[in-house]
């Protein structure tokens, strides 16, 4: 019987395999399956190999990436992104697990489970940006902790369009600010946008001016080059700040917004007598946003860093981020922030706070040091984890 | 305990709704969760292992019961 039943069975072979080129083939059909019809063996490797060059962990290595294979063909995918991870007073190696994707006729067996089980045990520090709570329940299984929702900020750059355009139906008004939502609801019943929205804005403006505007002291540029030094340098000065977060050195901004997606994403600097003290990246939304936008453009506040204690240079590098998005002729500015120092400053200069959704999960391999519990003490931002990649 | 006994616990299911053809595609609550937490419970209810194959291929009370009998494991019906 048991013969019988092993047979049937292991009729279908299935393992979790780290990929390597042997399975570039496997991963490309999964790809074109999943993704992209686009994606051929070939695109793969060199796309790996890239991407091993830059592996900031293992230089050199193959990045993380593991398949869920039922007789050769791939029914589950999981993938990593390398980082450095500033923690405790030192940077250690971790990683995001990024792209857990499951064929929808394979969801609710252990395709999932055992996909990340297999990444765990090869990862060490790892952390997720996780939306849906099946896979984040998913995630807590194998030891991670969820540390929170990171709430997001928006700061409305033309609320006539804004205001008329929100889709109230599919955006869930009971969860937004009483004050927003009741602008929504009177600029839609009563057609009267323009007259009250200008009005609005120009009380927003006045307060921005008032209480948080760049001053005059600062230099806003938007180079198109990193200088190593000079981001290190910041890097090293802001650190001493942040109990942890993911190191935003030099290389790590070149890695992560240099020559990605056509150029979407502008680098802005703050300058104080001509030594950088603060940057920020903007990304450009896609031309094909989420439907509920119905037209609104929103860029996102990707990455900012400056010394926290330094909110002179917070606000100037924020306004240097509005004024970014101006240019890019956007509707909205969307930052999304866990860090204690920023949800002041952000209202300073007339951002409005929503209910975060993305929860930030983080897995501690046993024996290492603790990492902290609390959101407000880490320092992520929409960028991280490529989260930012849906605008 | 009988797996269809395992199989309503684990998914807050009647024990008269559960029959040989019950299976992830017809249970909401038989997420991979779910799934993975059958698994945990059969396997210590019985005092068994399952391999990965056994794993992916418990998806219905059918091939559960079929599987389990291969490990030598009864139960009153």
């Amino acid at each position: 019987m048991r013969d019988r039943v092993k047979q049937e069975t292991s009729g279908t072979k299935v393992e979790v395999v780290r990929v390597d080129d042997r399975h570039a083939a496997t991963l490309a059909e999964f790809i074109r399956e999943v993704w992209d019809s686009r994606a051929t063996p070939e695109g793969v490797r060199r796309a790996r190999v890239a991407a091993a060059a830059a592996n900031p962990v293992t230089p050199g290595e193959e990045i993380p990436t593991f398949l869920f294979l039922a007789n050769g063909r791939a029914l589950g995918h999981v993938t990593t992104i390398p980082i450095r991870l500033w923690s405790g007073g030192t940077e250690r190696p971790a990683h995001w697990v990024k792209g857990l994707w499951v064929l929808p006729e394979h969801r609710n067996g252990p395709v999932g489970f055992l996909l990340l089980k297999e990444a765990v045990r090869h990862l060490g520090f790892a952390m997720a940006m996780v939306v849906e709570p099946a896979p984040r329940r998913l995630f807590e299984a194998l030891g991670f902790t969820d540390v929170g929702a990171v709430p997001n900020f928006l700061r409305v750059l033309r609320p006539a369009k804004v205001l008329r355009e929100l889709d109230v139906a599919s955006i869930d008004l009971a969860r937004m600010p009483r004050c927003l939502s009741l602008a929504v609801r009177t600029t839609q019943w009563s057609g009267i946008a323009t007259g009250a929205v200008a009005v609005a804005a120009g009380v927003t403006w006045l307060w921005t001016a008032a209480a948080g505007g760049p001053g005059h002291r600062f230099k806003v540029e938007a180079p198109t080059g990193v200088n190593v030094r000079e981001y290190d340098d910041l890097w090293r000065l802001t650190r001493t700040e942040i109990a942890a977060g993911p190191v935003r050195d030099a290389s790590y901004i070149r890695r992560r917004y240099s020559s990605r997606d056509e150029g979407r994403y502008q680098l802005v600097t703050v300058r104080r007598d001509s030594a950088l003290v603060g940057f920020a990246v903007v990304r450009q939304p896609r031309t094909e946003g989420d439907p509920r936008l119905k037209g609104i453009r929103v860029a996102t506040l990707s990455e900012a860093t400056f010394p926290t204690d330094r909110t002179d240079v917070g606000l100037a590098l924020v306004a240097a981020a509005e004024e970014t998005a101006r240019q890019l002729e956007v509707d909205a500015l969307l930052c999304t922030a866990s860090h204690r120092s920023l949800p002041p400053l952000l209202r300073r200069r007339g951002f409005v706070r929503l209910p975060g959704n993305v929860h930030f999960l983080v897995h501690r391999p046993a024996g290492e040091c603790n990492l902290p519990g609390v959101l407000a003490d880490w320092w992520l931002m929409r960028g991280d984890s490529e989260a930012d990649e849906v605008f | 305990m009988a797996p269809e006994e395992i199989v309503a616990k684990v998914f807050g299911a009647a024990l008269s709704e559960v029959r040989d053809d019950t299976s992830n595609k017809t249970l909401a609550a038989w997420d991979s969760l779910g799934h993975i937490t059958l698994i945990l419970e059969l396997e210590a209810t019985y005092g068994i292992s399952l391999s990965p194959e056994e794993l992916f291929a418990m998806t219905d009370v059918a091939s559960i019961k079929r599987i389990l009998s291969s490990h030598g494991v009864t139960w009153w019906p």
